[in-house]
C-alpha cells in the first residue's frame, strides 16, 4: 500500500519536528522497512537539536551502546549554546515569570517597550534573545517552554515578519503537544495574516497558504469540528487554487471530508469537477471512488475503490487515526467514511432505478440480505428514500418523483397573484400621488 | 556644339535650367539627341575607344552643373545682399537639386565644395540675420516665414556635412582647391575603372564566397584601390588609427544618402574592418558594417540578399569573438561613447565603451530571415536551402545570449532567447531531431570547408591589405542542441520568465503552450493558459502575439481532439471558424473578403504578418477536426432539442454546413459515415493515427447510442441493455455508464429495471388540457411580466412626472377644459391661501401657480428628494420677469440653492421653511410702476434661510424694504447681509450658502441620488447634463461594472466643477419668447432610446429645458412654448411677437410647413396637425438654426467639452461665484 503513502509528498511542506509523527505511524503500521524510518528518523533529527533522542535511535538502529563521535561532539555543542542562550534571554524571563511584573504589561505595545527599557533595562537585545532561546528549545524538543516564550515573544515583537516565524512556531508546538484548540486559535490567526500581509510575490503567498494546508492537517483530524473546518479552509477558492497549482494531494483529505460531512452538498458538486480536473495530476482510490460514483455512474468500479479506500485510510497518518475503546481499537473515520460511501452509491444508484433486486443491492452495499433489508427500511423510515419493499419479488421499488402536473401548474401561478397584488399597490400609490400633486 | 547648348545662358534663373533639363530629356535640337545617345552609349560600353568624346561629354556636363551651381551661388550673394529670403529659400531648394545632380554626374560621394561653400554662406547669414532684431522685426510676414523654415531645414541639412562644413571654415581656400584638384581625379577613375560600378559589389561578395575568384579580387581591388590605396595600400605600417578614423567617419556620414552605393558601402566597410587598428576599433567598423549590411535592402517588404545574409550572421560571429577575446570592451547603446574611445589598444585595461546593440541586430537578423522565408515560394528548392541556414542564426543567437547572459544583461538575454524559442516551438520532436542532425551535419561540412574558407582568408590576405587586428574564432561554431526539444524549451522559457519583458513572457508562454499542445501534453498546456490570463489580455497585444495566441489555440485545439476531449477541442477551435477567416487569424493566406475591398497598404501589412510555409499547420486537418468535434457535440444535441429551435446552437458552422448538405438535390453516396470520416486523409497527417481512430470510433459510438436514444425514446416503452450493447457495438458496462449519465443529467426520462436489465421510459406525456393548461400558465406570468416592465417603466425606472407633464402642457396648449379648471381652482386656492399673509396690504398682486399649493406634498410624499419642477419653472419665469421689470436687476438661479436674487433693483426674497416670498418693487420700463409684488411659493422644505440682495436705491427706500419683510421672517435677518453696498451683500449671501449647498451636492452624488437623477430625467439645473449623459439606468445599480464607476466618477468631477453653476437673469430689453428644439433618434447606447430635448428663453433669458425620451421634440416644445404663453399672459406679459421655436432638422420644419400630408409622416399626423394650427395662428414660428449653434445638442447628444461650455455660455449658466 506504499503508493498511496503520501508521506514523501507531504513531508517536504512541514516542519521537521512535525514529520516525527508522521513517521511514527508509518513505523506502527510497518508499512516500510523499521530500518529505513530509523534511519529516515535520525537523518531527520541531525538538523535539530535533540541530540539525545537522535542517540537512542542510533543505538536502537545497530544494535550497539556506542554513539558516533560527532553526536555527542554535537550534544557538548547544544548544550553550551543553550546555556549562552538562556543567559542572555534570562533577563526577560526572569522578568516574565515574575507575575506581579507582567501585570504591568498592557496591550499598548509601545509603552510596554517603553517601560521595559526603562525600568528593567531590557531592550530589543533582550527581547531578541528571547526569540532566539524560544526557537532553541523548540529545536531541543522542549515545546511547551517554546510555545510560552514565543507568545510572551509576539507580545513584544515588533518586526512583522518576525512575529510572522513565531507564530509558525507557536503552531507547530501547539500541535506537538496536541493542544488542538489552541493550534485552531493560532492556525486561524495564521490564516487571516497570510491573507491580509502583502507578499513579495505571490508565489510566495501560495507557499505559505500550502504550508498552512498542510499543517492544519493535524489539528483538523484531530479536533472534533475539524471535518467541517477543513472543508471552510480548503474549499476557498485561494486555497483551491493553491491545492491545484502546487499541492493536489490534499485533494484526498479534503475529499474524505466531504465523503464523510453529508451536510456539504452544494459545494459538493463543484468539488467533483474539481477533482476531475486535477484527474491528470492526482489520483488516488478516494477521489477515483467519487469519479466512479459521481462522473462514471460506474457503481461496480465504486465498490471496488470503496474497497481500496479503507486501505488507504488505514495508512494515511492523519486519517487512520485510531481511537482506543478498552482494549479495542477502531479507526472511526474509516467506519464513517465507509457507511457515507455506502450511501453515496446508494443513493445515485436509486435516482436512476426503477426496480432493484434486494439481493443485488445487498452484493453492492457489502451487507448480507437481512441487514440490507433493514438498513434500506432504516433509510424509508428515516424518509430519507422514497420507495418500497416488495418482498414477494424480493425487489425494492422506487416511487416515481415526477412532479404532479396540478403541482405544478400550481407552482407556476403562485407567484402571480403576489405580483399582481404588488403591481396594483404601486399603481395605486403612484395615482393618489399624481392626484395630490 | 553641345558644350555651347549646356552652357547656361546670361541670367541663369531657375526656369532656365528647368528648361534645360527638360531639353534633355525631350532633345528638340537633333544635334543634342546625338550627343546624348552618344553619352548613354558611352556610358554603357565603358571599354569603348570613344573615350575623348565621352570625356569631353562628361566635362561638359560637370562644368554644366557646376556652373549652374557657381550661378546659384552668385544669386545667393545677391539675395543676401538685399535680405530677400523667399528669395534665398529659393535658392537653397535649387542648390540641393543640383547638388544630386552634380552628385549623379560626377558619381562620387564626395560633396562638391562649392556646394559646402554655400552652405558656410547659408549658415553665416542666417546667424546674421538671426542676430540682427531690428531687422527682423522689420520684415515681410512672408520673408520672415522664409527665414524660419530656412533655419530649420539648414539646420537639418548640415547636419550631414557638419564635418565637411566644418573643414572647410578651418581651411576655405585649401579645400577649395582640393575640390578644383579633385575633380580632374575622379574624372579619371571615371575613365580608368573598366567595370560596371553597379557589378563591383556583387563580385566582390562573390570573391569572398568562393575566395578563390581571382579576378573578382582584382577588380574589386583595383575600385578599392582607387579610393583607398592612396592612403593604405602603400605602406601598411603607416597608417595610423586617426586615418582609419576619419576615413571610416566619412564613410559613416555618407550613409543613407541618395546617390550612395549599399554595396559599395558594405565593400569599403568590410575593408576598414580589415585595417582597423585596434579591436574595439574593429568592433565599431564591424557595427556599421553589419547595419550597413541591412540597409541593402532598403523596402519593407523585400527580404535582405541571402548572401549578404549570411556575410551578416559571420560578421555578427566575428564581433562575438573580439567581445569575448576582449572583456574590457562593453557594448552599450544608450551612452554616446567618446568621439576616441575606439583608440584605445588591445593593452588599454579600462572598459572601453563601444555603440552598438546586439540585441536588435539579432533580432533584425531574425526578422530578416523570418522574411526571406515569407518572400520565398515554399515549394522550390531554395526555400528548403534557405531553411538549411537556420542552425546559422540559431548558433549566432545561441552565442550572444550566452554573452549576454555572461555581462549579466540577462533582459537582453532572454529577448534572444525568445527568438530561440520561436525558432523551435512549432517543431515536433521529429523535426527537431532532423533539425539536430542537420546543424551536426553542416558542422562537419563546415569543418571541411573550414579550410576552405582558411584558404580563402589566406587568398583575402595576400590580396587584400592583412587584417591588423586578428580575430581567432573564440564563439563556438556549432549550435548545441539539446536531446529533446522539450529540454531545450524549457531551458529558454525559465529564462525567460525570470527576466523577460511583458511582452517576451507573454510570448514566451504562447510558444511553451504551443510546445506542450504539440507533444500532446494537453493538461499542462491548458494549465499554463489559464494561469497566464493570456486569453484575457490578448485582444490588447500586437498583431503578430495575437497570431500566437490563434496558432496556439489551434494547436491546443488539435492536441484535445488527440488525447479525446472532444469538447474541450470544440472549444479551443470554434471560436477559430466563427468568423470564416481562419487563414487571416493564422496568419497562413490572405484571406478574400466578400464584403469589403482591402486598400493596398491593408493587404501589404497582412502580407508582412503571414507565417511562412513550414510553420503552419494544416488547415484542412485543423478543420477535419475541428468540425468532427462539432459534430460530436451537435447531433446529440440537435436531437435533444428536435423540436425547439430556438434552444442553443454548440456549432453553428456545423450547422450552416449541414444545411447546405441536406439542400443539395443530390447528395453524394452516404455509405457508412464512420468511414467517410475514416478515410479522409488528413489522418495522415497524425501521429498515433490508430489510437486516435480507434478513440475517434468511441466517441462516435457512444455520441450515436446518445441521438438514438434521445430520438426514439418516445417510441419505446422499455429498451433491454443488452440489446443497445450490441446495436452500438458497445460494453454493456460502459453503455450503462452513458445511460446513467443521461438519467441523472435530467436529458432522458427513464430510469433502469436493475432485476430485467432494460431502461424503463418513462416520460410523461401530458394531456391536451394538461398541455393547455401549462400554456396557459406561462401566457400568465408573461403578462404579469409585461405589466410589471410597463408599471416599472413608468413609475419605478421611467420618469413619472414626464407623462404627466407632458399631457399639462398639452392641453394648456389644446386648452381642454377640464384641466384648465383645476388650475382656476388651484388658482384660487392659492389667493385664498395667500390670503391670510399677504391681506390688508393695498397694491399687492398675488400671483399662484396651480400646483404650488397643493402639489407640494404630493412631491415631497412621492419622491422626498425631488422639487417641485413646475413651481421651479413658474418660479423661474417670474424671476425673469422681475429682472425685466426692475432696473438693473440680476437675478441668480441656482437649481442647488433655490432661488439667489441678486439685484439692484429693489428685490429680495426669503426663504421660511415651506415657504417663498417674493417681494419686489420696481418699475417697468414704460415707467409703470407695480408697487409691491408678493408671490407665494412653495419650494423647499429643506433650507431654511433667506438671501437678500442690496439694493442701490436710497438708503430710506433701503428701509422700506427690510421693513417689508413678513413677520416671522428670523431668517432673513439672520443671513445679516441686507445692508452695505451690493457686491459686499452678495458676498455674505454666498457664503452663508455654502453649507446647504455642499450638503445638497453631497446628497445629490450619493449612488441613490444619482439613481433618482436618472430615474426620473427631471430638468434639475445645471446638473442636467449628467443626467442625460449618464448611461447608469438603474439597471445597472444590480450589477455594477467597471464603466458605470468610471461613469460615476465623471460625473462626480463635474458636479464638483460644478458647484458654482447657477444662471443668472438679465436684462435683454426685449420680452420675446423662444425655444430651441432638438432630438436624438434612438441615440442612447445602452437602451436604444430616443432623446429629445429644449430651452425655452424669455427675455433672453433661460426659463425652462427639459429632456427626456420618447418625444417627438418639436411638439413638446410647441407645448413648452404655449405653456409659457400663458403664464405669461397671466401674470400680465403677454408676448406680442409669434413665439420662435429653433430646430436644426430641415425636414421637420418642411414637414411642419407643408400642407400635403405624407403617408410616410403618418405617425405624426396628430402632432404635425397641432404644430400646424400653431404655425397658422402666428402664435409660433419656426426658423431653422444651424446644427452647430443648436444649444440642445448638449442635452440630446454627447458633445465635446469646449460645445458644451459654450453653449453653457449661451445659456448663461455661469459661476454664481465669480466675481462680477
Amino acid at each position: 500500500m506504499a503508493e498511496y503513502d503520501l508521506t514523501p509528498r507531504i513531508a517536504p511542506n512541514l516542519d521537521r519536528h512535525l514529520v516525527f509523527p508522521l513517521l511514527e505511524f508509518l513505523q506502527e503500521r510497518q508499512m516500510y522497512p523499521d530500518e529505513q524510518i530509523l534511519k529516515a528518523k535520525i537523518e531527520l533529527l541531525n538538523k535539530t537539536n535533540m541530540v539525545d533522542y537522535a542517540m537512542d535511535i542510533h543505538k536502537s538502529l545497530y544494535h550497539t551502546e556506542d554513539v558516533p563521535q560527532d553526536m555527542v561532539d554535537r550534544r557538548v555543542e547544544v548544550v553550551a549554546r543553550l546555556k549562552a542562550l538562556e543567559e542572555s534571554a534570562a533577563p526577560l524571563v526572569n522578568f516574565l515569570q515574575n507575575a506581579a511584573a507582567v501585570q504591568e504589561l498592557r496591550a499598548d505595545k509601545q509603552y510596554n517597550l517603553q517601560m521595559l527599557s526603562d525600568r528593567y533595562q531590557i531592550g530589543p537585545q533582550q527581547i531578541e534573545a528571547l526569540y532566539q532561546y524560544a526557537k532553541f528549545q523548540f529545536e531541543c524538543g522542549n515545546y511547551s517552554g517554546a510555545a510560552d516564550y514565543l507568545y510572551q515573544y509576539r507580545a513584544l515583537c515588533t518586526n512583522s515578519d518576525r512575529s510572522l516565524s513565531a507564530l509558525w512556531g507557536k503552531l507547530a508546538a501547539e500541535i506537538l503537544m496536541q493542544n488542538w484548540d489552541i493550534a485552531l486559535e493560532e492556525l486561524n490567526r495564521l490564516k487571516e495574516i497570510i491573507d491580509s500581509k502583502s507578499f513579495s510575490s505571490p508565489m510566495n503567498q501560495v507557499q505559505n497558504r500550502i504550508w498552512l494546508m498542510h499543517w492544519s492537517l493535524f489539528i483538523f483530524f484531530n479536533h472534533d469540528n475539524g471535518r467541517t473546518q477543513i472543508i471552510d479552509l480548503f474549499n476557498q477558492d485561494k486555497y483551491l487554487n493553491a491545492i491545484q497549482t502546487n499541492a493536489p494531494h490534499l485533494v484526498r483529505y479534503l475529499a474524505t471530508a466531504f465523503i464523510v460531512n453529508k451536510r456539504r452538498r452544494p459545494q459538493f458538486k463543484d468539488f467533483i469537477k474539481v477533482i476531475q480536473q486535477e484527474q491528470h495530476s492526482y489520483k488516488d482510490p478516494i477521489t477515483e471512488f467519487l469519479t466512479c460514483v459521481y462522473v462514471n455512474y460506474d457503481f461496480d468500479g465504486a465498490q471496488k475503490k470503496m474497497r481500496e479506500c479503507e486501505e488507504v485510510i488505514l495508512n494515511d497518518p492523519f486519517l487512520g487515526k485510531r481511537a482506543e475503546e478498552g482494549n479495542f481499537s477502531t479507526v472511526p473515520l474509516r467506519d464513517e467514511f465507509l457507511e457515507n460511501a455506502r450511501l453515496f452509491i446508494f443513493e445515485t444508484y436509486c435516482r436512476i432505478h426503477q426496480r432493484i433486486d434486494m439481493g443485488v443491492l445487498a452484493e453492492k452495499l457489502n451487507l448480507n440480505y437481512e441487514e440490507a433489508e433493514r438498513w434500506i427500511v432504516n433509510l424509508i423510515r428515516s424518509s430519507k428514500l422514497d420507495a418500497k419493499i416488495d418482498s414477494e419479488s424480493g425487489t425494492v421499488i422506487m416511487e416515481p418523483n415526477h412532479p404532479n402536473v396540478y403541482e405544478q401548474l400550481i407552482d407556476h401561478t403562485k407567484a402571480l397573484s403576489g405580483r399582481t397584488y404588488k403591481l396594483v399597490g404601486q399603481i395605486l400609490e403612484h395615482a393618489q400621488a399624481q392626484i395630490a400633486r | 556644339m553641345a558644350s555651347k547648348f549646356w552652357n547656361p545662358t546670361g541670367s541663369d534663373s531657375e526656369d532656365d535650367s528647368d528648361y534645360d533639363s527638360e531639353a534633355e530629356v525631350t532633345g528638340g535640337d537633333p544635334a543634342t539627341k546625338q550627343t546624348d545617345n552618344k553619352y548613354l552609349k558611352d556610358i554603357n560600353d565603358s571599354d569603348s575607344d570613344d573615350s575623348d568624346g565621352q570625356k569631353r561629354v562628361v566635362r561638359s556636363v560637370r562644368d554644366k552643373r557646376f556652373d549652374e551651381m557657381n550661378a546659384t551661388v552668385d544669386k545667393i550673394k545677391n539675395a543676401k545682399n538685399i535680405n530677400d529670403w523667399v528669395s534665398l529659400q529659393d535658392c537653397f531648394d535649387k542648390i540641393n537639386k543640383q547638388l544630386e545632380k552634380v552628385m549623379r554626374v560626377t558619381e562620387s560621394e564626395k560633396v562638391p565644395s562649392l556646394y559646402i561653400k554655400a552652405l558656410v554662406l547659408f549658415e553665416d547669414f542666417l546667424a546674421q540675420a538671426l542676430a540682427n532684431k531690428d531687422a527682423k522685426k522689420k520684415m515681410s510676414s512672408s520673408n520672415a516665414k522664409a527665414l524660419n523654415a530656412m533655419k530649420q531645414r539648414l539646420k537639418k541639412n548640415n547636419k550631414q556635412y557638419e564635418e565637411l562644413i566644418k573643414k572647410y571654415r578651418e581651411n576655405p581656400e585649401q579645400s577649395e582647391e582640393e575640390g578644383g584638384e579633385e575633380s580632374p581625379d575622379e574624372e579619371e577613375e571615371e575613365t580608368d575603372s573598366e567595370i560596371d560600378p553597379t557589378e563591383i559589389p556583387i563580385s566582390g561578395s562573390e570573391g569572398e564566397e568562393d575566395g578563390n575568384n581571382e579576378s573578382g579580387w582584382e577588380k574589386k581591388l583595383s575600385k578599392k584601390d582607387k579610393l583607398m590605396d592612396k592612403q593604405f595600400m602603400r605602406d601598411p605600417s603607416e597608417i595610423s588609427w586617426d586615418m582609419i578614423n576619419k576615413k571610416f567617419k566619412e564613410v559613416v556620414a555618407v550613409r543613407g544618402r541618395k546617390g550612395t552605393g549599399r554595396f559599395e558601402q558594405v565593400e569599403q566597410l568590410t575593408f576598414l574592418t580589415k585595417v582597423a587598428k585596434t579591436p574595439a576599433q574593429k568592433l565599431e567598423i564591424l557595427f556599421s558594417l553589419v547595419s550597413a549590411q541591412f540597409d541593402v535592402n532598403p523596402g519593407l517588404s523585400g527580404h535582405m540578399p541571402i548572401n549578404v545574409w549570411k556575410k551578416c550572421v559571420q560578421n555578427m560571429l566575428v564581433i562575438l569573438d573580439i567581445l569575448v577575446q576582449y572583456p574590457n570592451i562593453s557594448v552599450d547603446d544608450m551612452v554616446e561613447p567618446d568621439e576616441n574611445e575606439s583608440q584605445k589598444g588591445s593593452d588599454y585595461d579600462g572598459t572601453i565603451r563601444v555603440w552598438g546593440n546586439l540585441v536588435a541586430f539579432v533580432e533584425r537578423i531574425d526578422t530578416e530571415f523570418f522574411k526571406s522565408l515569407q518572400c520565398i515560394d515554399p515549394h522550390t528548392r531554395e526555400y528548403i536551402e534557405r531553411l538549411r541556414d537556420e542552425p546559422m542564426f540559431f548558433i549566432l543567437a545561441q552565442n550572444v545570449q550566452e554573452y549576454l547572459e555572461k555581462v549579466g544583461n540577462f533582459k537582453a538575454a532572454a529577448k534572444v532567447a525568445l527568438r530561440r524559442v520561436e525558432l523551435v516551438y512549432y517543431k515536433p520532436q521529429e523535426v527537431y531531431d532532423a533539425m539536430r542532425k542537420l546543424a551536426e551535419q553542416t558542422q562537419d561540412d563546415a569543418d571541411a570547408g573550414g579550410e576552405s574558407q582558411q584558404e580563402a582568408k589566406a587568398a583575402e590576405e595576400t590580396h587584400g591589405p592583412p587584417a591588423f587586428v586578428e580575430t581567432p574564432e573564440l564563439v563556438p561554431r556549432k549550435p548545441t542542441f539539446t536531446e529533446s526539444s522539450r529540454a531545450l524549451m524549457d531551458l529558454l522559457v525559465s529564462l525567460i520568465y525570470k527576466y523577460g519583458d511583458d511582452r517576451t513572457k507573454a510570448r514566451a508562454m504562447l510558444c511553451d503552450i504551443y510546445h506542450h499542445a504539440l507533444l500532446d501534453e494537453f493538461s499542462i498546456a491548458r494549465d499554463l493558459l489559464l494561469m497566464s490570463h493570456l486569453q484575457e489580455s490578448i485582444q490588447h497585444m500586437d498583431i503578430s502575439t495575437q497570431i500566437l495566441f490563434n496558432r496556439a489555440m489551434a494547436q491546443l485545439g488539435l492536441c484535445a481532439f488527440r488525447t479525446g476531449l472532444i469538447p474541450e477541442g470544440h472549444s479551443c477551435l470554434s471560436e477559430l471558424y466563427s468568423g470564416g477567416r481562419v487563414k487571416e487569424l493564422l496568419a497562413q493566406g490572405v484571406s478574400q473578403s466578400r464584403y469589403h475591398e482591402k486598400t493596398p497598404e491593408q493587404e501589404r501589412l497582412e502580407r508582412r504578418r503571414q507565417m511562412p510555409y513550414h510553420m503552419h499547420i494544416n488547415p484542412e486537418l485543423l478543420e477535419a477536426v475541428h468540425l468532427i468535434c462539432a459534430m460530436l457535440l451537435e447531433v446529440p444535441n440537435m436531437a435533444t432539442n428536435a423540436h425547439d429551435t430556438k434552444r442553443r446552437v454548440i456549432s453553428k458552422t456545423f450547422r450552416r454546413l449541414l444545411e447546405m448538405n441536406e439542400k443539395q438535390t443530390f447528395t453524394g453516396p452516404p455509405e457508412n459515415a464512420f468511414n467517410v470520416v475514416n478515410s479522409l486523409h488528413v489522418w495522415k497527417l497524425l501521429r498515433k493515427r490508430e489510437s486516435i481512430l480507434e478513440m475517434l470510433k468511441a466517441k462516435t459510438k457512444e455520441e450515436a447510442l446518445r441521438t438514438y436514444l434521445l430520438t426514439y425514446s418516445r417510441s419505446y416503452k422499455t429498451l433491454s441493455l443488452e440489446q443497445l450493447a450490441k446495436m452500438f457495438e458497445l460494453s454493456e458496462a460502459h453503455a450503462h455508464c452513458i445511460v446513467s449519465k443521461m438519467m441523472i443529467n435530467d436529458d432522458l426520462r427513464a430510469s433502469w429495471d436493475q432485476p430485467t436489465r432494460c431502461i424503463v421510459f418513462n416520460d410523461i406525456e401530458h394531456t391536451r388540457l394538461q398541455a393547455l393548461a401549462f400554456q396557459l400558465t406561462e401566457k400568465l406570468s408573461i403578462l404579469a411580466e409585461s405589466n410589471e416592465r410597463a408599471t416599472e417603466l413608468k413609475i419605478g425606472g421611467g420618469a413619472v412626472d414626464l407623462p404627466m407633464r407632458r399631457r399639462d402642457s398639452q392641453d394648456y396648449g389644446t386648452g381642454t377644459p377640464a384641466l384648465s379648471g383645476r388650475w382656476q381652482e388651484n388658482l384660487s386656492f392659492a389667493q385664498g391661501r395667500q390670503g391670510g399673509g399677504s391681506s390688508g396690504r393695498s397694491g399687492y398682486r398675488t400671483l399662484g401657480y396651480g400646483q404650488t399649493g397643493g402639489g407640494s406634498d404630493g412631491y415631497f410624499d412621492s419622491f422626498g428628494q425631488s422639487k417641485p419642477r413646475a413651481s421651479c419653472s413658474t418660479l423661474k419665469i417670474l424671476l425673469l420677469c422681475i429682472s425685466s421689470i426692475s432696473l438693473l436687476a440680476r437675478i441668480i438661479y441656482s437649481q442647488s440653492l433655490g432661488v439667489v436674487l441678486n439685484g439692484k433693483g429693489c428685490t429680495m426674497l426669503t426663504m421660511l421653511h415651506k415657504d417663498v416670498y417674493i417681494k419686489f418693487k420696481g418699475e417697468t420700463t414704460e415707467g409703470e410702476d407695480y408697487g409691491w409684488v408678493d408671490v407665494g411659493l412653495v419650494i423647499f422644505d429643506k433650507i431654511d434661510g433667506c438671501i437678500e440682495s442690496g439694493s442701490n436705491k436710497s438708503p430710506s427706500e433701503r428701509e422700506q424694504g427690510s421693513t417689508q419683510i413678513p413677520s416671522g421672517c428670523d431668517d432673513y435677518a439672520a443671513s445679516g447681509s441686507r445692508e452695505g453696498p451690493s457686491g459686499h451683500g452678495t458676498k455674505a449671501a454666498s457664503n452663508s450658502y455654502e453649507s446647504p449647498l455642499r450638503c445638497e451636492n453631497a446628497s445629490g452624488v450619493s449612488p441613490g441620488g444619482l439613481r433618482d437623477q436618472t430615474e426620473t430625467a427631471r430638468p434639475s439645473g445645471p446638473n442636467e447634463h449628467c443626467t442625460t449623459e449618464c448611461p447608469s439606468r438603474p439597471t445597472f445599480m444590480h450589477a455594477p461594472s467597471e464603466d458605470h464607476m468610471a461613469t460615476v466618477m465623471q460625473i462626480l468631477s463635474y458636479l464638483k466643477g460644478a458647484l458654482g453653476k447657477g444662471l443668472t437673469y438679465r436684462k435683454h430689453g426685449h420680452m420675446d419668447v423662444r425655444g430651441y428644439t432638438d432630438a436624438n433618434w434612438a441615440g442612447n447606447i445602452t437602451d436604444r432610446q430616443s432623446t429629445s430635448g429644449y430651452f425655452t428663453f424669455v427675455a433672453g433669458n433661460l426659463v425652462t429645458w427639459r429632456t427626456e425620451a420618447e418625444y417627438r421634440g418639436m411638439v413638446h416644445g410647441i407645448c413648452e412654448l404655449l405653456w409659457l404663453r400663458i403664464l405669461l399672459t397671466e401674470i400680465g406679459f403677454k408676448p406680442k411677437e409669434p413665439m420662435l421655436l429653433y430646430c436644426d432638422n430641415q425636414v421637420a420644419r418642411e414637414i411642419a410647413n407643408n400642407p400635403v400630408q405624407h403617408d410616410r409622416t403618418k405617425h405624426v399626423e396628430v402632432d404635425r396637425h397641432f404644430i400646424k394650427e400653431k404655425l397658422d395662428v402666428r402664435l409660433v414660428d419656426i426658423p431653422f438654426v444651424r446644427t452647430e449653434e443648436q444649444l440642445v445638442d448638449i442635452l440630446t447628444h454627447a458633445v465635446s467639452t469646449g460645445r458644451f461650455q459654450d453653449s453653457l455660455g449661451k445659456l448663461g449658466l455661469g459661476d454664481i461665484y465669480a466675481p462680477t
